[in-house]
């Protein structure tokens, strides 16, 4: 039964870190818990560990109640931001570490050592130290000393926070396929919105100690149940407006609107993902709604920042085929119509997303 | 505790004359400090030759005192040792209250007098003090005896391994150790395997300080000790009688050789250093 | 932190059974003789002729040296980092000599240079009327050596610290040499030389190997207040050397706290 976390919660002096958050991960689920800084997701993670304990609720490792229970007794493996590889020791008694520690016989640990070089192909480097090695070797090795005393629960926080860009990507593919191979209940912490989606089998989404929203990555990409998950999740534009007639009126823009989310509220505000929106060329019937302000160039498409007739700005992308049929040019007025848009009531100025 | 020492070249100076004037006064003042006293001792001590300087440290007074020297330094070491290390631990890994006054509680031989240390012992265990009776019933001797020179030797050289560890410990950091508890590890498990090998060159150094520090005291001995010789003098104790009696070839022999062991501890302190700024 | 359980109770209790053995209940032997006779009879001990005489003394000393030193140990703490020359890693180890050598040992060598039977010492007596062995001279002597390393240690990290682009904007600017010490280099040092001396300073308080043997046992001549202690011990006067002995801890720790508490300001304002 994975993992079961009922009711958490931590403070610090007047501070609540984490405000009662529930939450379940199945048996060899892998689950990411996604928020902004800040938000009580490490400690969360930690409290799961035993790193932290909380002041209130419990929490179940594999069926069991191990809210009380030590950090060694918990058989949990841990994988840190910074890796924390024992510096004195080189990558093979790192691995080995746990399993000796637990006193597995000595052939074990030798075959299950080799077995996760092997995996997490450091073959060669059984007797190099952690300091000759580059960032992402050593969260290779870390996973893998993390991996070796075949732990029930599997947790990492925020585990490629320290590396670049591209070794972030590379290292992903390893968190999947080591995941695919071991099937070890996993939970790893990140603020990061394209790892969580990319690898995650679920997503808890975090915000002020909070779970704003648990769901797949689709869930929670397409059917945002906040403006802040919306936000938080991929890029989107914020368009402010009111409520008339029943419906939410932004600029020129209609759209539907949930009555009961949005009961007794008269300003809204659309939010709209960049790629969600048809850009054409003004014509009969399609009024010109807005002026091309700026285009660059991002690599994988093309980026159009538009001045909507209200003066709001609106950011969409388009694909470089599209970019080309439109022929558009900064200057130029242009007709807009998004093809999705959730509504919220409207946020206080301090959360804003927009790009 | 300094690093290795760097070079930072200073910006060109203007005056041409600062540097020479700067250098000259500078190392004139530390051969002046430093250099010629100790100069001036070696030489002394050898002026009546080799032969006779030997002789000197062939005595039984002599070699007694420095027997009686290296134990009471060996003692004090492997007291504070031990107990620095759990104490450095407790004051950075643990919580509680009171832990502010137990850290500055350290400092305390450092703020005291070697006369006073001595006399604080007098007072605790000397005929009109605290432990008196009890002692008496029990037929131990601490005062004028060899166990009160242990004590004091240790209290004067208590603070150093707390004070080499303690930041060490800090700067390691928690992150290895919790790493070590959620692989299984225990407490001691993971102090041996995981924190003694990042510790040991700050203990080693805080070691050597001690040792220098235990094997250097006079005053507390002197104090406690009742200096019999051949009984309870130590090298340091031999010396002060030698003066006193004007034994003035033997007196600066046994400092020689003082000074030549403190060479090699110093020797070893900087080699220390190096590894500690290694480490970190 | 480590939760509490057995193991760490067990640590935390040896740790607390030990210093308050060792340190505490010494501590308060002398604090409750001292003041065995209340207040009163303190003050009355510490103000007799002698003892005063010897607290001065003492004071002045300290103080005289630890301006000494504050200046010299800052020099050479500059010297060795900024200039190159040869033999500086060698000097740079025998800073601490000083604190390897036995405070006895010292005393010693500086009366076998100094010492009125000397050939220095005849010569600086009948020439410049300059007596350094039993008297004051030779004790702010003794007390430099001892503690020359305190200030060049503490001076040491910050001068390597201190980045040079702050000094080339300096220049860059306009200013010149002794401006840009002034206002860039000696602010950054600061912390470090007071931390330097006024450890010199308490240090020097309670010194007593190389003392007794430079200056001697003259009261009201060169008797400072540990070799009082010592010669009230040795007559069995315990109220004078409990008292005093109280002045001199209290005094010392009490500037010892003062740097303690300097040093971890000094680093939370450096942390932010």
């Amino acid at each position: 039964m994975g993992i079961s976390v009922k009711n958490l919660t931590k403070r610090f002096g007047e501070f609540t870190a984490v405000d009662h958050v529930s939450f379940e991960v199945k048996q060899g689920e892998l689950v990411a818990l996604l928020g902004p800084s800040g938000s009580g997701k490490s400690t969360i993670l930690r409290m799961i560990c035993g790193l932290e304990t909380p002041d209130e609720g419990e929490i179940f490792l594999t069926g069991e109640d191990a809210t009380a229970l030590p950090i060694q007794k918990r058989g949990v493996g841990f994988v840190f931001q910074h890796y924390a590889l024992f510096k004195h020791m080189n990558v093979w008694q790192n691995i080995a570490f746990g399993l000796e520690v637990q006193k597995f016989p000595q052939q074990d640990i030798k075959d299950r050592v080799d077995e996760l070089l092997r995996l997490v192909q450091l073959q060669g480097y059984s007797h190099h130290y952690p300091s000759q090695l580059s960032g992402g070797q050593r969260q290779r090795v870390a996973l893998a000393r993390a991996l070796a005393p075949k732990p029930k629960v599997l947790l990492l926080d925020e585990p490629f926070g320290a590396l670049d860009a591209k070794v972030r990507e590379e290292l992903r593919n390893w968190i999947r396929r080591l995941h695919d191979e071991f099937h070890v209940t996993s939970v790893f912490v990140t603020h990061d919105q394209n790892e969580a989606l990319e690898i995650s089998d679920k997503i808890v989404v975090v915000n002020q100690g909070r779970v704003e929203q648990i769901g797949t990555s689709q869930e929670i990409y397409e059917n945002p149940q906040s403006s802040f998950v919306a936000g938080f999740i991929g890029p989107v534009n914020v368009l402010r407006g009111k409520v008339e007639q029943g419906k939410a009126k932004i600029g020129q823009f209609e759209f539907a609107l949930d009555k009961n989310m949005l009961e007794g509220h008269s300003a809204v505000e659309a939010l709209i993902r960049p790629s969600d929106v048809v850009l054409a060329m003004p014509s009969e019937g399609k009024l010109p709604t807005g002026r091309v302000k700026r285009i660059s160039f991002l690599g994988w498409g093309i980026k159009v920042d538009i001045v909507l007739k209200d003066g709001q700005l609106l950011t969409v992308h388009l694909t470089k085929e599209r970019f080309q049929e439109l022929q558009l040019a900064e200057g130029q007025d242009v007709y807009i119509q998004p093809t999705d848009a959730k509504v919220f009531k409207q946020k206080v100025a301090s959360q804003d997303y927009s790009i | 505790m300094p690093a290795e020492i760097q070079l930072v070249k200073p910006i060109i100076q203007r005056n041409p004359w600062v540097r020479p004037c700067l250098l000259s006064l500078v190392l004139g003042y530390i051969a002046f400090l430093i250099f010629v006293p100790v100069g001036t001792l070696f030489f002394s001590a050898f002026s009546e030759g080799a032969v006779s300087f030997f002789k000197v440290l062939c005595r039984w007074d002599v070699l007694h005192a420095f027997g009686l020297t290296f134990f009471l330094s060996v003692l004090a070491v492997l007291v504070n040792a031990v107990f620095g290390l759990i104490i450095a631990w407790v004051l950075v890994r643990h919580d509680f209250l009171g832990k502010k006054f137990l850290n500055a509680l350290v400092d305390l031989p450092f703020a005291v007098s070697p006369v006073v240390a001595g006399y604080m012992l007098i007072l605790l265990f000397g005929r009109t003090g605290w432990c008196h009776a009890w002692l008496q019933a029990a037929g131990i001797k601490i005062v004028f005896s060899l166990p009160g020179m242990a004590i004091a030797t240790a209290f004067v050289s208590l603070p150093f391994v707390i004070r080499e560890v303690m930041p060490v410990l800090q700067e390691i950091g928690l992150e290895e150790e919790q790493a070590a508890h959620t692989l299984g590890a225990n407490g001691w498990q993971t102090f041996w395997r995981v924190t003694f090998p990042s510790i040991r060159w700050g203990l080693l150094y805080g070691i050597t300080l001690t040792f220098a520090r235990a094997m250097g005291e006079f005053g507390a001995l002197f104090v406690v000790s009742g200096a019999v010789s051949g009984e309870t003098e130590t090298a340091t104790l031999f010396v002060f009688r030698a003066m006193d009696e004007r034994m003035y070839q033997e007196a600066y022999a046994v400092s020689v050789v003082l000074a030549a062991v403190s060479f090699f501890v110093l020797l070893a302190m900087e080699a220390l250093k190096k590894r500690i700024h290694e480490e970190i | 932190m480590a939760k509490t359980n057995a193991g760490a109770l067990s640590l935390r209790v040896t740790a607390l059974a030990y210093l308050a053995f060792m340190l505490l209940i010494p501590l308060a032997a002398v604090l409750q003789d001292g003041f065995r006779n209340g207040a009163a009879g303190f003050l009355k001990s510490l103000l007799n002729p002698a003892a005063w005489h010897a607290f001065k003394l003492t004071l002045w000393t300290a103080l005289l040296m630890a301006a000494i030193n504050a200046v010299m140990g800052t020099l050479t703490a500059y010297v060795l980092v900024r200039y190159s020359f040869p033999g500086r890693s060698l000097i740079n180890s025998f800073i601490d000599l000083p604190f390897a050598i036995p405070t006895l040992v010292t005393g010693v060598m500086l009366v076998i240079l100094y010492g009125p039977q000397q050939a220095l010492g005849s010569w600086l007596k009948h020439h410049w009327g300059w007596e350094i062995i039993f008297a004051p001279t030779g004790i702010i002597l003794a007390l430099l050596f001892v503690t020359f390393p305190l200030v060049v240690r503490t001076v040491e990290p910050l001068l390597m610290e201190i980045d040079q682009d702050q000094e080339e904007a300096s220049r860059t600017l306009g200013a010149s040499s002794w401006t840009t010490f002034w206002r860039v280099l000696f602010p950054a040092i600061l912390p470090g030389v007071l931390t330097g001396t006024l450890l010199s300073f308490s240090r020097a308080l309670g010194e007593f190997g190389s003392v007794v043997v430079v200056a001697g046992n003259i009261p009201f001549k060169s008797q400072t207040a540990a070799v009082y202690v010592w010669g009230e011990i040795e007559s069995q006067n315990q109220q004078g050397a409990s008292a005093m002995s109280v002045m001199l801890v209290a005094l010392s720790f009490f500037v010892i706290l003062l740097v303690d508490w300097f040093e971890k300001r000094r680093r939370s304002v450096h942390a932010r």
